[in-house]
């Protein structure tokens, strides 16, 4: 299988901007989250795999959370400027999984897209001879980590759109207004216009339905991708989730192929 | 492995994969009760992943903590001053209260210690933490902005 290489390039270098990033921002709450955490961790889930993604809130020392904190810092900053390495993505992961689990109360979807989309980049390719001559097995794991990269992200527009449509206020068109007028997130100015509320609601509605069939094709993928960044970077602002928004957003990569294909090489495959 | 049978196996994987985020993701009454086991153990313990935010319904009700201060006035619980990880905190830790006050009154330990450890810049004085909750609730939702607001007491517990 040959892989979109740019496509994944540019999505493992926004995802290690995007960890670094949102580590740096939530330094100015250290003192709250992974200092002296204001809220306790809940107990880790049954089963092994909880040690390694529950490490920070079960059997590590008490102040491991800032040394993990500043450890992705560096690794996430050297994978924006050198190429990925599956090893170095695993300690990624395991680190993140862990801070997000650790300050489970301040996490959002973001994190949730992020640790899941990271977890799969461990198994892709890290560079471009690897994305074009992968031979069996590798081809079928870093082809399978790539498609659930991408259908992960139309997992989430999905799942949420298919969810409001088992609701009551989405379908008559308050529930914007209801949300604009919540004090944890705003703007209450727009419930004062009925009209635009309503718009804004269906659009939301109509936009997250059809994102996971829009992407499919290039003419309308572009226009799904501009009202997407309008619509992360605008909620974002409004409701204190930017970093939710900007998570979604450097996913958007690994569905673009400008000047590239997703296709079959069955000599290498069978090489 | 034969190209065929290569490509049979990534796309069982991809599938088996997505089959199970989609069991354990989807709304509860979509997925036959044996899928939606299954899909707890596979993605809970490392693909964990909820999509419902404001689904199926946004809350009609919102939700504040309020701390009582020395001198008998009220403070956000997290002021608007903290950093905003930390102003994160406040909407979901309102509303698990709001759960716990509406199911018996009673706040399970990890809420108290929460609201405490979100207090304690408020120094170790010798009388308890006194908290309240505050509610807004919508009463017409084509009217939003219009909503009645409760004061529910959160019972006192030990610092």
């Amino acid at each position: 299988m040959i892989l979109p290489w740019r496509s994944i390039h540019r999505l493992q270098r926004g995802v290690h901007l995007w960890l670094f990033g949102y580590l740096l921002s939530s330094l100015p709450a250290a003192e709250w989250i992974w200092l002296h955490p204001a809220v306790p961790p809940l107990p880790a889930p049954p089963g092994p795999a909880s040690l390694l993604t529950h490490a920070l809130s079960t059997w590590a020392p008490p102040g491991s959370a800032i040394i993990a904190v500043f450890a992705l810092m560096v690794l996430a900053l050297r994978s924006v400027v050198l190429p990925s390495r599956w090893y170095i993505t695993l300690v990624e992961w395991i680190l993140f999984s862990n801070l997000v689990n650790f300050a489970w109360l301040a996490s959002s979807g973001g994190n949730q897209l992020i640790a899941n989309v990271l977890f799969w980049m461990i198994l892709l390719p890290g560079r471009e001879e690897d994305a074009r001559t992968a031979t069996w097995p590798k081809a079928v794991w870093q082809g399978a980590s790539f498609w659930i990269i991408r259908l992960q992200l139309l997992v989430a527009y999905a799942v949420t759109a298919l969810d409001k449509l088992t609701g009551t206020h989405w379908l008559a068109g308050d529930a914007v207004g209801i949300v604009a007028t919540d004090m944890n997130y705003g703007p209450a100015w727009l419930a004062s216009i009925p009209l635009l509320a309503a718009m804004v609601n269906y659009a939301v509605l109509l936009f997250q339905l059809t994102f996971p069939v829009a992407v499919w094709w290039a003419p309308t993928r572009h226009w799904w991708f501009l009202v997407g960044v309008l619509f992360h970077l605008v909620t974002g602002i409004t409701f204190g989730i930017l970093d939710m928004g900007l998570a979604f957003l450097v996913v958007y990569p690994i569905w673009s192929r400008q000047g590239e294909r997703v296709g079959t090489a069955p000599e290498v495959v069978r090489a | 492995m034969s190209p065929r049978g290569a490509r049979a196996l990534l796309v069982s994987i991809v599938a088996l994969h997505l089959t199970l985020v989609l069991a354990y993701t989807l709304p509860r009454g979509w997925v036959p009760a044996r899928l939606q086991a299954w899909s707890q153990h596979y993605v809970r313990p490392l693909f964990h992943q909820r999509w419902n935010m404001f689904a199926p319904d946004p809350s009609i009700c919102d939700h504040g903590l309020e701390v009582g201060m020395p001198d008998g006035t009220w403070r956000a619980l997290i002021p608007a001053d903290r950093p905003y990880l930390v102003r994160r905190m406040a909407r979901p830790l309102a509303q698990r209260v709001h759960d716990d006050l509406l199911a018996g009154g009673r706040l399970e330990p990890f809420l108290q210690q929460a609201i405490h450890g979100l207090a304690r810049d408020l120094g170790q004085g010798t009388e308890p933490l006194r908290f309240r909750l505050m509610e807004r609730c919508v009463m017409d939702p084509k009217h939003p902005g219009h909503r009645t607001v409760d004061v529910l007491p959160v019972p006192p517990t030990a610092r």
